[in-house]
């Protein structure tokens, strides 16, 4: 397998962080513009955000191996305010805490959950801010590595944001289901969520693929290495076909049929955005390597 | 599904409906799903508190659930990748195999200037055979 510093432990952070964001502002989306009938896919998406985001915070810790054996160097990361990864930091520290009070507001979990009940907009404002902050501090925190020009791009933060929001959906739909498969018909209105950032990921994507081609003879090695070398099974078959193309045709057909679709195909669909998501950041940073294994 | 779960299944289903008015689209839907009228509005009893405290309890646990599936997809995916990368096999840029290039940069590099006579190399003279 290719060698690369960046390994496994990010990835997750990477994926889960972005789906835990994603999650939530689908949760608040739901509950602000119709909190009558999508209150399923609200209260999942409430309740799956912090504990995503907070495992993936653990992922990231533990990869700090600096700060994981010593940790009160970890006083160093909110040391320089302008630095992306201080304010990376601080927004995940805001995050997961104010993620997990919303959910205890929405859903009137615990005496905490039932006395913010009244501050459920602001928590929604606030966490919202944060967990768009959170989705994009996922690219942007790849996307300041200079020695990497594959990464070293704009468009990073832009497309891990588009796979966020998609994933975030696919989560909720089915923590939903999780709790009613009886909303499986309501969740076919969420599904043009779906075509939406499906088609907004796949089109960033490719201009991400085919810009490197031209950026720089490292980013093109990079992204020659995606498309036609030696992980190219896997990002054609995980996340062009099974992640974005699969889901996308899926979802048009759920959009359009309208809970007609049978329940396994729904959820398959959310699932293989997630394998999508997962499989995209996973080789993003493993096509950062050095140019002999091509 | 039984009948007493079709209708309970309506009966969720009915706020959305109510909640904004439809479009002709939405109406087009209901047209083609058979046009069936929606039945009046029945009054829910209310819960008991005990069955609240399990219904939270039951959210919780779905939220739970949905981060594990997550976090297995993640699995499965890092697994895929690892274990099928041992199949991957680099393909060579340049086969060493009839690769001129080495014997070709030795001559240009050698200090030892030979005549070098024009036309084809007498092995490949003998090797080949060319079209009279």
């Amino acid at each position: 397998m290719v060698e690369n510093a960046w390994g496994w432990l990010i990835v997750t952070y990477l994926f889960l962080a972005g789906a835990g964001a994603g999650a939530f502002v689908a949760a608040v989306a739901c509950d602000l513009l119709a909190p009558d009938w999508s209150k399923t896919l609200a209260q999942a998406g409430s309740l799956a955000a912090g504990p995503l985001v907070a495992v993936g915070t653990v992922c990231l810790v533990l990869d700090l191996e600096a700060g994981l054996w010593q940790p009160w160097r970890q006083i160093y990361l909110v040391s320089n305010l302008s630095s992306g990864i201080t304010w990376g930091v601080i927004v995940l520290s805001l995050f997961i805490p104010v993620a997990f009070l919303y959910a205890a507001a929405l859903n009137e979990i615990t005496a905490v959950g039932r006395y913010l009940k009244k501050y459920v907009w602001h928590l929604e404002v606030v966490g919202s801010l944060l967990a768009v902050s959170t989705a994009a501090y996922t690219g942007i925190l790849i996307a300041v590595v200079n020695g990497v020009p594959f990464w070293n791009t704009p468009l990073m933060p832009v497309l891990f944001m588009a796979s966020a929001m998609s994933t975030g959906l696919a989560v909720a739909m089915i923590g939903a289901a999780i709790i009613d498969i009886t909303t499986i018909r309501t969740l076919s209105n969420f599904a043009l969520g779906h075509i939406i950032f499906l088609a907004v990921e796949a089109l960033v994507l490719i201009l991400f693929v085919f810009m490197s081609l031209t950026r720089s003879v490292e980013a093109a090695i990079s992204a020659n290495m995606l498309i036609s070398g030696v992980l190219s099974p896997y990002f054609w078959v995980l996340v062009v076909i099974l992640g974005i193309l699969v889901p996308f045709a899926l979802s048009f057909v759920e959009y359009y049929e309208y809970g007609a679709m049978p329940k396994y195909l729904v959820v398959g669909a959310d699932l293989l955005v997630l394998v999508g998501g997962m499989s995209l950041r996973a080789l993003i940073i493993l096509s950062a390597s050095p140019p002999q294994v091509v | 599904m039984t009948e007493q779960e079709k209708k309970m299944s309506d009966e969720k289903e009915k706020p959305r409906e109510e909640a904004t008015p439809p479009t002709v689209d939405e109406a087009q839907r209901t047209d083609d799903a058979g046009g069936s009228e929606i039945p009046p509005a029945v009054e829910e009893p209310e819960a008991p508190t005990h069955g609240l405290s399990e219904k939270r309890g039951r959210l919780v646990a779905a939220g739970m659930v949905a981060t594990v599936v997550v976090a297995l997809v993640a699995l499965a995916v890092a697994g895929i990748v690892q274990l099928t990368s041992k199949w991957l096999v680099v393909c060579p840029t340049d086969l060493p195999v009839n690769d001129p290039a080495p014997i070709l940069w030795k001559t240009v590099v050698t200090d030892d200037v030979k005549a070098q006579s024009l036309g084809v190399p007498e092995k490949l003279m003998d090797e080949a055979r060319f079209k009279q």
